[in-house]
């Protein structure tokens, strides 16, 4: 009962930025279609704002570094939109042939993104102390970190579903993403909102970045294996659902701490594959896709 | 003056040439029939109204001023409303959802709750299943959903594609019928179609486009008795 408990609450503490991760991505895919391969670096960038500024000595809390960290990464992502991808997708004869090469354009970024990184901060991995406690839930020591970090996700995930579901620009987010012709037709922008859609992908990955790095180290090269989960979240969920990348995130989460926690982590991304293989096989649109 | 006039309309994919000297009228009021075979540039010819695509050349007169160059969202505002082929619900919003896409733009949003409280009135099956996906309708009742969205703005003119496309007769019968509502309430209807017969029966004027041109234009009954329109589209 302990182990079980323990097993599920490590599994939901660890889901829960999968899930934020995975919301950024299908986002970016839902409405502008780029499977943004440099997801992972923008999770790095926020981290190591994050870092620097535990660092800088102003003491300061690790979550307001999100107030530094969403507004540049939405920033260069909103840029990278505009500049580079619409500019792809005016250039591209059809959407097929766009997704292809916004793939292709966003290895590229991704390489960028990584040199810089690593430019930066080197190749040692990072962490700063937070709330170094831990809770007894039922006879199962949880990390104080963990649950504070889960809690703050999940009051995004809220908020975010709250504002596709409840808000205009959050409506008609979600209708470009099911028909942009239908929509552009009933006045909405949809270069702007695809830009936006990005950019707010990016916001969640910084969001991801900020939160990870309070309750595990990350290094400079740990942005493609956030991508790779996120990839994966984003299949199972269903592609370009949003509320298929919470259940999926949280699923992957406890499926992951389960195969870490009673053989070992380095099995975690071969299970992940082979759930999503199975998936493909038996319901290939993912849990919640269309 | 008419309410919305192409003078001249030129429009190319590329280098094919999809629509040639089109000329057309349609007067407020009035239901105004387009009638054409697949590929005859039916659609084309409605996305060069809504601003999807731009003439090579010629113009797109609405209340007298030219609108051909303008984006869809400036379209919509003036009171330009189109339907699409297949009716292109969001599938996964439900009902109510769906109409408020139908006021989105800023001009008609806050009036959004009268707009769907009157498509309510209007198709009482709406108001039975607000809260259900749109994709859980059937074909005659997307169409009833996809008018109402386009009703959402107020618009004074409406472009329906193909509204009774694979739709059985029955339905399409009561889509007619909804058509013919809309017009006695004073909406001017632009109908698109390829089921001539009924659409002639509701029409006050029709054109008929073969391969990008307009080929024929006359009242809409008369058109029912020309030998030519018999043999190629009625097939009597
Ligand atoms: N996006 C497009 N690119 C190139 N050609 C097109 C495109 N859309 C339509 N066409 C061509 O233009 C012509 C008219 O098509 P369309 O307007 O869709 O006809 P209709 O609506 O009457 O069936 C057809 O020959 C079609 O192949
Ligand atoms: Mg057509």
């Amino acid at each position: 009962m302990t182990v079980f408990l323990l097993v599920l609450i490590n599994g939901c503490i660890v889901g829960s930025t999968y899930a934020l991760m995975a919301m950024g991505m299908s986002t970016q895919y839902g409405v502008a279609r780029i499977l943004n391969i440099a997801h992972g670096e923008f999770i790095v960038l926020a981290a190591v704002v994050t870092y620097a500024l535990q660092q800088s000595g102003l003491g300061l809390h690790p979550l307001f570094a999100l107030v530094l960290a969403c507004p540049i990464v939405f920033a260069i992502s909103y840029i990278l939109h505009i500049t580079l991808y619409r500019r792809l997708r005016r250039l591209s004869p059809n959407l097929g042939v766009f997704e292809g090469n916004a793939i292709l354009v966003s290895f590229g970024i991704y390489y960028i993104a990584q040199n810089l990184l690593q430019t930066y901060m080197g190749a040692a991995p990072k962490r700063y102390p937070f709330m170094m406690t831990s809770v007894n839930i039922g006879g199962a020591g949880i990390s104080a970190a963990g649950l504070f970090v889960m809690l703050i996700a999940i009051v995004i995930c809220v908020l975010y579903t709250i504002f596709l579901s409840r808000t205009r620009l959050g409506k008609s987010i979600r209708a470009a993403s099911q028909d942009s012709q239908a929509a552009a037709h009933l006045g909405v922008k949809i270069n702007s909102i695809m830009a936006l859609c990005f950019a707010i992908g990016g916001i969640l990955a910084a969001c991801a970045g900020v939160l990870m790095s309070m309750r595990e180290q990350f290094q400079s090269t740990s942005g493609l294996g956030y991508t790779t989960i996120a990839i994966i979240i984003v299949v199972l969920g269903g592609l370009g659902s949003v509320k298929g990348a919470i259940l999926g995130g949280f699923i992957l989460g406890i499926v992951g701490y389960t195969v870490s926690h009673f053989i070992d982590s380095v099995f975690m991304i071969s299970v992940f594959y082979m759930i999503i293989l199975v998936l493909l096989i038996v319901r290939p649109k993912g849990l919640l896709g269309r | 003056m008419a309410l919305l006039e192409l003078k001249d309309i030129n429009v190319s994919y590329g280098n094919v040439q999809a629509l040639w000297d089109v000329n057309l009228k349609i007067d407020e009021g009035k239901i105004v029939a387009l009638l054409g075979a697949n590929g005859a540039g039916k659609t084309t010819l409605l996305n060069t109204i809504t601003g999807a695509l731009k003439p090579t050349s010629g113009e797109v007169l609405f209340k007298g001023e030219r609108i051909d160059g303008l984006n869809p969202n400036r379209i919509i505002e003036r009171g330009i409303s189109y339907l699409l082929e297949g009716s292109r619900l969001f599938p996964d919003m439900t009902i109510q959802e769906n109409l408020e896409m139908g006021a989105y733009h800023r001009k008609f949003w806050s009036g959004r709750k009268q707009d769907i409280e009157r498509m309510y009135a209007l198709f009482p099956i709406l108001e039975e299943r607000k809260k259900q996906l749109a994709k859980t309708m059937s074909g005659g009742e997307r169409q009833m959903l996809a008018m109402a969205r386009a009703l959402m703005s107020n618009p004074a003119l409406c472009l329906f594609d193909e509204l009774s496309y694979g739709l059985s007769p029955k339905m399409a019968k009561a889509v007619f019928n909804t058509v013919k509502q809309l017009h006695a309430e004073g909406i001017t209807v632009f109908l698109v179609e390829q089921n001539v017969r009924q659409t002639l029966e509701i029409a006050d004027y029709a054109y008929v486009i073969e391969n990008g041109r307009i080929v024929m234009e006359c009242e809409g009954c008369t058109m029912l008795e020309n030998d030519y329109i018999r043999q190629a589209y009625l097939g009597i």
